[in-house]
């Protein structure tokens, strides 16, 4: 996987098919040169990602997740073809799930770009 | 997969065995049975843990709900040997703090 190579995941919004997004990101996480230990923690935020849209979104819309390689790690980002999603966390429930993603990702960017309302960035040699 | 069983009830406490995966498609199943068996018992409520492989934040919140539950009745739950995942999941969300978390017991 050369650096600004993305791969793009379609799955429907339902919980039954975050395991596909879990799977497909170990083994884009391995090529990319993560330990084990840090391909476990990208796993654990994109779930907890998703987990959030399929609570907010539920609806027959399919949730795009992009895998892209950076010089220095990986971007993953989450974008919905008919709708956008402003709040991802604005109730306290949601507090574990912020605090999960926050730290074990690098960074979190949560203002629209594209067509992608979240992303996830880890850099390669930063294990939590 | 996931799967929740008892292994041992008595006066004081319900041994509960959870295995597998505690996500967004099990979370639902975990919360019925685990709700269940509080509101049956009278007794604090021991998680065994090892064969627990992965809580989300859905499954977290879920057993905060049960503790309120059982605090209520000066009842309590022991989250028993977590595997360092689930364990550094715990220590994110500071609730290695409100749980009592036991190592090494069988």
């Amino acid at each position: 996987m050369k650096t600004s190579d993305t791969v793009s995941v379609l799955i429907p919004i339902k919980p039954e098919y975050v395991s596909i997004a879990r799977l497909t990101v170990s083994g884009i996480a391995s090529r990319a040169g993560f330990d084990i230990d840090t391909i476990e923690d990208i796993k654990v935020a994109i779930s907890e990602v998703i987990g959030k849209i399929i609570e907010k979104c539920p609806s027959d819309d399919r949730l795009t997740v992009d895998f892209t390689q950076l010089k220095d790690g990986l971007s993953i980002s989450f974008s919905l073809k008919e709708q956008n999603i402003s709040e991802l966390f604005n109730s306290e429930s949601d507090r574990f799930a912020l605090a999960i993603i926050s730290s074990l990702m690098d960074e979190i960017d949560t203002t629209q770009k594209d067509s992608a309302f979240i992303t996830l960035i880890k850099k390669l040699g930063k294990a939590v | 997969m996931f799967e929740l069983s008892v292994k041992h009830s008595d006066e004081q406490s319900n041994i509960i065995v959870l295995t597998g995966e505690i996500d967004i498609y099990s979370a639902p199943d975990f919360k019925e049975q685990l709700y269940r068996i509080i509101g049956e018992g009278r007794q604090s409520v021991i998680l065994e843990c090892e064969e627990l492989s992965y809580i989300d934040s859905m499954g977290l919140g879920i057993l905060v709900g049960a503790l309120k539950r059982l605090k209520e009745q000066e009842r309590d739950i022991v989250v028993r040997n977590p595997k360092s995942n689930i364990r550094k999941l715990l220590r994110i969300t500071g609730l290695d703090k409100v749980f009592i978390i036991e190592e090494a017991k069988s």
